[in-house]
C-alpha cells in the first residue's frame, strides 16, 4: 500500500508538471503505448471488437486472434477471457483494473510495471519517459470525456437579424457572464489555494481530509450550478440569425464549464482526475477569448454598438 | 521667567516647534530653534531633563504619528465597529508616541547626567547619545508592534530629524556619507554649538556659523558633482486610485484592471522607448492578467507591447499555501519573469495584527471578530536586491520599506542603478501628512544611495527623485494617470553604501560609554 501511494505521489507530481506546461488535449504531443492510426468505430480485423475496444483490451486491431489461441478476440472478451494471453487468460483482473478510478489505475500501472520488471528503474531517463507517457495517456483519457460536448444544432429562439436584436443579444451575453461568473473567475486563484492546500494537521494517508473533500464538493457544485443557470438564461434568449454560431459556441463553453466544475466536485476520491480537470480549467476559460474576438469582428462588420462590458474591453486590449 | 512657569509648558512649546518642522509644514529649519530652546530649558533645569525630555518628545511624536487617525474608521481592514476602530487607533497612537518619547527622555537625562553644565565637550557627547537612542528608537517600533511572523529590526525610522530637513542640500550631502544617523549627529551638534555661542555670548562666531550653515544648506552641489552619464532612460509610473477595502466587487476589480491596461497601453503607444514601468503596491496587475491568459498568452502580450526590452514591476497580494505575501514581480517584456521580492517591512495593524492587539483583545475580553478574521501578510525573509530586468539593474522597495535605510542600501550594494518604490496611501485614505513624510524619506533614500528613485503610488501622488534627493517630477492629480521622466542610471556606490550606519553608531556608542567614565560625581542635594 505504501509503494502504491508512493507511486501515486510520483505520478501526481509528474502530472502536475505536465499540467503546468499548459497542457491542452488538442495540442499536446501524446505518445501512447498502442499505435493509434484508425477510426474508433471501425473493426478492421472483424473479430467482434471495435478498434477503440481493442485499444482498451490491448489487443491488435489488425489481428483477429491476438494471442493465437484459436479464439477470436471478440469471443474471448465476451466469454471473460483475455484476448492477449493464451494461458492465464482470465479477464477478472482486467475487469478489476477497469473498475479502478484514475488515481488507483495509474498507481497500479506504475507499481505493477516496476514489480513485473516491465518498467525499468535502472535508466532514469527511460523510466521518467515511460511514467510521463502513462501519465499523459491518463490526462488525455480524463479530459477527452469532458471535451466532447455538443449542445445540439437547434436554437430555441432564433429571430431575424436586425441591429437592435444583435446588440440586445450581445448585451445579454455579457450580462450573463458578469456578476457571479466574473466573481468566480476573479476569486478562483485564492479559492483554489485555500481549498486545495493540504491540511498540515492531517495525519491520514489521504491527501485531503473528509471535511476538506466535503468543502471542495460543495463549493464546486455551487459553481457548477452557476454555469448551469447561465446556460439556461442564454438558451432562453432570442438569438439573431447571424450570431447563431457565436451563440452555440458560448452555450458549449458554459456547458463545458458546468461539467468541469461538476467533475471536480465529484472526484473527491480520485485526486488525480481532480487535478487533471482543475489544471485544465484555465484553458477552458480561455476558450472565451476567441468567442469575444469573433464578437468583436461581428461588431465591426455589422456596425454594432459594443457592449458596455469591462470584460469585453479587457479581452480586446489584451488581443489587439 | 522660565523658573516661575511649569517646566513642561516650555517643553511642550519646544515639542510643538519641532512638530512644525515636520515635512507636512515644509518648515524644516524649525528643527534648530526647537532644539536650541530645549537645550536652554535643559540648562536651566538639568534635574528635570527626563520629564522635560518626555513632554518635548511626546508632543513631537504625537505629531509624527498623527496620520494614524487618517486610517479611521479602518474599513479597509474589515472593521465595522467605529468605536473599536477609534479605540485601537488611540491605543496605537498613544503607545507609539509614549515609547518614542520615553527614549528621548532617557537620552536627554543621560546627556545631563554626563554634563550638568553644558560645555564644549557636549558638542560630541550630546549628539552621540542622541544618535544611539535614535537607533534604538528604530528598533523599538518593531519590538512594540511585534508579531511572530515579523522580525525585530532597526528599520522604522519615522520621525528622524533628517526627514524634516529633506530639502536641505547639506543634509542630503551628509546622508550620502553617513546616512540619517550622521545627519542626526550633525543637526544636534549644530544646535549645541549655537546654544554654546549664545550662552557664552560669542555672537560674532554665532553669526559666522549660521551664515556658513545657510550657505552649505543651499549650495549648488550639483555643480560640483554633475551626473557622469548623459544617457537618460525613460521610466514611467502607472498611478492608480484603488481605495482600501476588504473585498472588491467583480465590477470594481475589472474596472481597475481595465484602467491599468489602458494606461500601460498608452505608455507603449505614446512612449515606446520607455524602459521601466512601475505599478503601485497591491496593483495585482499580473495576477489579473493571468486570469485572461496562460503563460504563453501573457508572454505574447508583453512581447508585442514594447519594441525592445522593457522592465515591468508589479506588486500583488499572493496566497502561497496558507500565507499571503506582498510580492513584487520583475518582468522583462521580452524574457518573462526574471525575479521577485516579498515585502519585508510590513505595516503593523495594516498588514499584520501585532501581538499586542491580540493580547489587548484577550485581556479586555473584547473578542473582536475583526481581529479574528484579520488576514495578515507574511513578511519576506530576504532584503531587496537589484535584479537585471531588461536593460536596468533595479531594486524595488514596497511602501513602508521606504523607511528603512538598510533595505535601500542593499539595493545599491547588489549593483542597483535605480530604486523603484511601489507605494499605496489607500489604507490612510490618502493622508497628506503621511504623503509628506514618505516624500521626505524618498529624498533621503535617493540621496543616501545617489540613485534616482521612482515612486509609483496608489491613492496618492507618484513622483521621481534625483540621485541628489531633489524632487524632479510629481503627478498633478491623485487619480489613474501616468507619470514619466528621464532618469540617469548610476552604478556607483556612495560612501554611505560602503560603510553603512556602522561608523557613526560605533563612534557614538564609544563616546557614550567613554562619557560615563568622566561623569561628574553628583553633589549632595544637587537635583533637589
Amino acid at each position: 500500500m505504501v509503494i502504491l501511494f508512493g507511486a501515486a505521489g510520483l505520478v501526481l507530481a509528474r502530472v502536475g508538471i505536465l499540467i503546468n506546461k499548459a497542457f491542452h488535449p488538442a495540442t499536446a504531443a501524446i505518445s501512447l503505448p498502442t499505435k493509434v492510426d484508425y477510426e474508433d468505430s471501425d473493426d478492421f480485423d472483424h473479430d467482434g471488437l471495435k478498434n477503440a475496444e481493442e485499444a482498451v483490451w490491448g489487443s491488435d486491431p489488425y489481428n483477429p486472434d491476438t494471442d493465437g489461441d484459436g479464439y477470436l478476440d471478440g469471443e474471448e472478451v465476451f466469454s471473460d477471457h483475455s484476448p492477449t494471453q493464451a494461458n492465464d487468460d482470465s479477464l477478472a483482473k482486467t475487469r478489476e483494473f477497469l473498475g479502478l478510478n484514475s488515481t488507483e489505475r495509474l498507481a497500479y500501472l506504475v507499481t505493477g510495471g516496476i514489480l513485473s520488471g516491465d518498467l525499468k528503474t535502472g535508466n532514469p531517463q527511460i523510466y521518467a519517459q515511460s511514467v510521463d507517457n502513462t501519465a499523459t495517456a491518463t490526462v488525455y483519457s480524463v479530459l477527452s470525456a469532458l471535451e466532447d460536448i455538443n449542445v445540439g444544432e437547434e436554437i430555441k429562439n432564433l429571430v431575424p437579424d436586425s441591429k437592435e436584436s444583435q446588440e440586445k443579444y450581445l448585451n445579454e451575453i455579457f450580462k450573463v457572464v458578469s456578476g457571479d461568473i466574473t466573481e468566480l473567475l476573479l476569486g478562483q486563484p485564492k479559492e483554489l489555494v485555500l481549498l486545495f492546500s493540504p491540511d498540515q494537521n492531517n495525519t491520514s494517508r489521504e491527501i485531503y481530509t473528509d471535511e476538506q473533500k466535503e468543502r471542495i464538493k460543495t463549493k464546486f457544485l455551487q459553481h457548477s450550478i452557476k454555469f448551469s443557470q447561465a446556460f439556461d438564461q442564454l438558451n432562453n434568449t432570442e438569438v439573431p440569425q447571424s450570431l447563431s454560431n457565436i451563440h452555440k459556441k458560448t452555450l458549449t463553453l458554459l456547458k463545458k464549464l458546468e461539467l468541469y466544475y461538476r467533475s471536480i466536485a465529484l472526484s473527491a476520491d480520485d485526486p488525480l482526475k481532480q487535478m487533471i480537470v482543475l489544471g485544465n480549467l484555465q484553458s477552458v476559460y480561455l476558450e472565451a477569448q476567441p468567442i469575444i474576438l469573433e464578437i468583436n469582428s461581428k461588431i465591426k462588420s455589422n456596425n454594432l454598438t459594443p457592449p458596455d462590458s469591462d470584460f469585453f474591453d479587457i479581452t480586446l486590449l489584451l488581443n489587439q | 521667567m522660565v523658573k516661575t512657569k511649569p517646566n513642561f509648558i516650555f517643553a511642550v512649546l519646544g515639542g510643538l516647534l519641532l512638530a512644525f518642522s515636520l515635512p507636512f509644514f515644509n518648515l524644516g529649519w524649525l528643527v534648530f530653534p526647537a532644539l536650541i530652546l530645549f537645550l536652554i530649558l535643559l540648562e536651566i533645569h538639568p534635574e528635570k531633563a527626563f520629564s522635560n525630555g518626555f513632554w518635548f518628545g511626546l508632543v513631537y511624536f504625537l505629531s509624527v504619528f498623527r496620520w494614524f487617525w487618517d486610517t479611521y474608521p479602518l474599513e479597509g481592514l474589515g472593521f465595522e465597529n467605529p468605536y473599536l476602530a477609534a479605540g485601537i487607533l488611540a491605543f496605537a497612537w498613544l503607545l507609539t508616541a509614549l515609547a518614542m518619547s520615553l527614549l528621548w527622555a532617557t537620552a536627554f537625562w543621560l546627556s545631563k547626567k554626563t554634563e550638568k553644565k553644558t560645555s564644549w565637550t557636549a558638542l560630541l557627547v550630546f549628539p552621540s547619545i542622541f544618535v544611539v537612542f535614535e537607533y534604538l528608537r528604530a528598533f523599538v517600533i518593531s519590538a512594540l508592534w511585534f508579531s511572530p511572523g515579523n522580525i525585530i529590526s532597526p528599520d522604522w525610522t519615522a520621525g528622524n530629524l533628517a526627514y524634516n530637513l529633506h530639502s536641505n542640500g547639506l543634509v542630503l550631502k551628509i546622508s550620502s556619507l553617513l546616512g540619517i544617523y550622521g545627519v542626526s549627529f550633525f543637526v544636534f551638534l549644530a544646535a549645541v554649538l549655537v546654544f554654546l555661542f549664545l550662552e557664552k555670548k560669542q555672537f560674532k562666531k554665532l553669526w559666522v556659523f549660521v551664515a556658513v550653515l545657510i550657505f552649505f544648506s543651499y549650495a549648488p552641489y550639483h555643480w560640483f558633482s554633475p551626473d557622469k552619464s548623459e544617457e537618460k532612460t525613460k521610466v514611467a509610473a502607472v498611478q492608480s486610485y484603488i481605495p482600501s477595502q476588504k473585498n472588491y466587487s467583480p465590477k470594481e476589480q475589472l474596472s481597475f484592471f481595465k484602467k491599468q491596461l489602458e494606461l500601460l497601453d498608452k505608455i507603449a503607444k505614446e512612449q515606446p522607448e520607455t524602459k521601466l514601468v512601475v505599478f503601485p503596491e497591491a496593483s495585482n496587475f499580473f495576477t489579473n492578467l493571468s486570469l485572461f491568459g496562460n503563460t504563453l498568452d501573457v508572454g505574447f502580450y508583453f512581447n508585442n507591447l514594447f519594441p525592445s526590452e522593457t522592465a515591468v514591476l508589479d506588486n500583488s497580494h499572493i496566497q502561497e499555501n496558507f500565507l499571503k505575501k506582498s510580492k513584487t514581480i520583475y518582468l522583462d517584456s521580452k524574457n518573462g519573469v526574471v525575479g521577485d521580492y516579498d515585502k519585508k517591512l510590513l505595516t503593523p495593524g495594516g498588514e499584520y495584527a501585532p501581538y499586542l492587539f491580540s493580547l489587548l483583545d484577550r485581556v479586555l475580553g473584547i473578542d473582536s471578530e475583526e481581529l479574528k478574521n484579520f488576514e495578515g501578510l507574511q513578511s519576506g525573509r530576504k532584503p531587496p536586491s537589484a535584479v537585471k530586468t531588461g536593460n536596468i539593474n533595479l531594486g524595488a522597495l514596497v511602501c513602508s520599506d521606504i523607511s528603512s535605510p538598510s533595505l535601500a542600501r542593499n539595493i545599491s550594494l547588489s549593483g542597483g542603478e535605480l530604486i523603484a518604490v511601489q507605494g499605496s496611501f489607500a489604507f490612510a485614505n490618502g493622508s497628506k501628512d503621511l504623503i509628506s513624510q514618505v516624500k521626505a524619506m524618498a529624498a533621503l533614500r535617493a540621496a543616501e544611495n545617489n540613485k534616482h528613485l521612482i515612486y509609483a503610488a496608489n491613492y496618492g501622488p507618484s513622483f521621481i527623485v534625483s540621485g541628489s534627493g531633489k524632487m524632479l517630477k510629481e503627478s498633478r492629480n491623485r487619480g489613474f494617470e501616468i507619470l514619466t521622466a528621464d532618469v540617469v542610471l548610476n552604478k556607483d556606490k556612495t560612501i554611505y553604501n560602503k560603510l553603512g550606519d556602522g561608523p557613526i553608531l560605533l563612534a557614538s556608542l564609544s563616546v557614550l560609554i567613554t562619557s560615563f567614565f568622566f561623569t561628574p560625581k553628583k553633589k549632595k542635594n544637587e537635583y533637589n
